[in-house]
């Protein structure tokens, strides 16, 4: 059965992404490999290496694996809420709330914490704006009254994010760029990012063959049985957090939330009460690889990952859609 | 013992469109009903409505004796089953999830479907002729083998009362039939009822026992179908002259 098929296939996910997370760990300018990683794991080896592991290295890729899980999860919730394929979790305009409250801070003279408070803020203020403006979740049922909204807000936020960027002065607009490209230097709290993504995991995958039930359609699902309106609720507020979560933690980081979902889907995965966890998995694999290759292709020097998540992924899954044609 | 649906005083529009006012209408177990009219005289918006799935603007539906609103949308699932006219598919799924996800209503929220509900996803799609077509993904049946998947979501539904609108599109003659002895059979096994709207009123006539006529200006009429399958009434309905030829001992409907 199809069924037994995924769930093969999560553990192949499961395998590959815990890999590709020790590869992250042992890799770097600090020379190791996994033969030192293993030895300081077993309480011999460098100290040295070890504080660079546990200090540095760790969070960051914690980091990766949690803000490439909340992309890919809010992704494949913003597809079957606003039932949309080319959906992706910045649709509704949360990234850019998000990065103008964080370039807004930086202008203010802002560091750290506060630009990703002021990210945050944005996201949250943006989730408010856009739920008021497409007229409540009743008015949604009707076409693509949502997805509009939060396409055309999202538009405005562009605007007002270049604006600040023509009035920040040049010392700050590395910094500025790097954000917007999607860094995970910035020392984000893995740890928040980590905890939303358990949080909406949670949450959301008891409902997964509902959401199985919505994406073929909200009439459909309403005549089965499913209360859509507290779903879509459900869906929004969960699918909107969770790319706040990601874009506070990491800046906006494109194409894996739009992908990683797809790619699945191309490979067979139907039910979301699989697909979800997949996503999850594959997103966070696929950042933390963008991020391995930013970080030791031209070391010393760091690339913002943002700008490899695409270059990775874009013919891996140009090449899946295109052998997948019926 | 109450009927399976009741409408009192039921009033069904879209914006400034009224399609019928003050509509009293009862619909017993055992009894197949066609609606019949013209083109956007309100026919899926009724069968919408009766599902619970699009508010009246004034009236009360009963099902079972219980106001509509009281139920739930689940335990509404669990009685009232619809093929709605059209359904498109944006996300991929096979033949067999698709109709396994019939059982939605009956299944515990959190139980997997049981192999139970395996058998009777098979046993529907067998029914309807797509057991071999079990594991293709939907995007790539035509349209005649989708509606017939469509009516297999349907069967395993199995709900009490079925409202089906124009169930044979996209279906040849065979189908069209095979389609509507199959869910009438699974419907007198529920003790259920069925309402249909349709196109065809030899059709309808072959198989509805009685008619309900939304005439599109507002108005209404019901019957059985001796009272209501006359060459003025359904002239009046189409606003086109039809005339009755006689065929097999019964008459064909032909507009003259």
């Amino acid at each position: 059965m199809k069924f037994h098929v995924q769930g093969v296939g999560l553990l192949v996910l499961l395998v590959a992404t815990v890999g590709v997370f020790f590869v992250a760990l042992s890799s770097g300018r600090v020379a190791g490999g996994g033969a030192a990683l293993w030895e300081w794991m077993l309480g011999q080896g460098d100290p040295l290496f070890g504080r660079v592991v546990l200090e540095l290295r760790l969070p960051r890729v914690a980091g990766a694996m949690a803000v490439g899980g909340l992309l890919a999860l809010s992704g494949a919730l913003m597809q079957v809420l606003v039932r949309n394929p080319l959906a992706d979790p910045y649709v509704l305009g949360v990234s850019g709330g998000a990065s103008f409250g964080a370039i807004l801070a930086l202008l203010a003279g802002a560091s750290g914490f506060w630009v990703n408070a002021g990210a945050w803020l944005g996201a949250l203020t943006t989730m408010m704006m856009v739920f008021w403006l497409a007229g409540g979740i009743e008015a949604w049922e009707r076409g693509s009254r949502l997805l509009l909204t939060g396409v055309v807000v999202a538009s405005g936020w562009g605007a007002g994010v270049s604006f600040l960027l023509y009035l920040l002065p040049d010392e700050r607009l590395r910094t500025a760029l790097f954000w917007l490209m999607g860094d995970l230097d910035q020392g984000g709290e893995a740890f928040w990012a980590g905890f939303v993504l358990l949080l909406v995991m949670v949450l959301v995958w008891p409902w997964g063959r509902a959401l199985n039930l919505l994406a073929s359609g909200s009439m459909r699902a309403a005549g089965l049985g499913v209360a859509v309106t507290p779903l879509r609720l459900l869906l929004y507020l969960l699918a909107t957090l969770a790319a706040a979560a990601a874009v506070a933690t990491a800046g906006s980081i494109g194409f894996i939330g739009l992908v990683a979902p797809h790619l699945l889907r191309l490979l067979g995965y139907t039910d979301h009460r699989w697909l979800l966890p997949a996503s999850v998995l594959l997103g966070g694999g696929l950042l933390t690889l963008a991020d391995l290759v930013a970080r030791t292709v031209i070391a010393p020097q760091q690339m913002p990952a943002g700008i490899l998540t695409a270059l990775l992924g874009a013919p891996l899954f140009l090449w899946l859609l295109r052998r997948s044609r019926p | 013992m109450n009927p399976l649906l009741e409408l009192h005083g039921v009033a069904l529009g879209i914006g400034a469109r009224v399609f019928c006012q003050d509509l009293q209408w009862s619909v017993a177990q055992g009894e197949c009903w066609g609606v019949l009219g013209p083109n956007g005289a309100g026919k899926s918006t009724l069968l919408l409505a009766l599902a619970g799935l699009r508010p009246i603007l004034n009236g009360m539906i009963r099902l079972n004796g219980r106001p509509l609103d009281q139920w739930s949308r689940r335990q509404v699932a669990q009685n009232v089953g619809i093929l709605f006219q059209d359904q498109e598919y944006l996300f991929p799924a096979t033949v067999f999830e698709t109709v396994l996800a019939g059982r939605y209503p009956h299944l515990p929220f959190w139980a997997a479907g049981s192999v139970e509900d395996q058998l009777r996803v098979e046993e529907a799609l067998s029914t309807m002729g797509l057991a071999h077509l079990a594991q293709r993904p939907v995007d790539t049946l035509s349209g005649g083998e989708r509606r017939r998947m469509e009516a297999a979501v349907l069967l395993v539904q199995s709900p009490r009362l079925w409202l089906l609108d124009e169930p044979t599109n996209h279906l040849d003659l065979a189908y069209q039939l095979l389609l509507m002895e199959r869910m009438q059979a699974a419907c007198r096994a529920q003790t259920g009822a069925m309402i249909m709207v349709l196109h065809d009123i030899n059709l309808a006539a072959r198989y509805c026992d009685h008619f309900l006529f939304l005439f599109g200006d507002g108005t209404s009429g019901s019957g059985t179908r001796t009272q209501m399958l006359h060459a003025p009434l359904l002239s009046r309905l189409y606003g086109h002259p039809m005339q009755a030829v006689p065929h097999r001992g019964g008459v064909s409907w032909v507009p003259d």
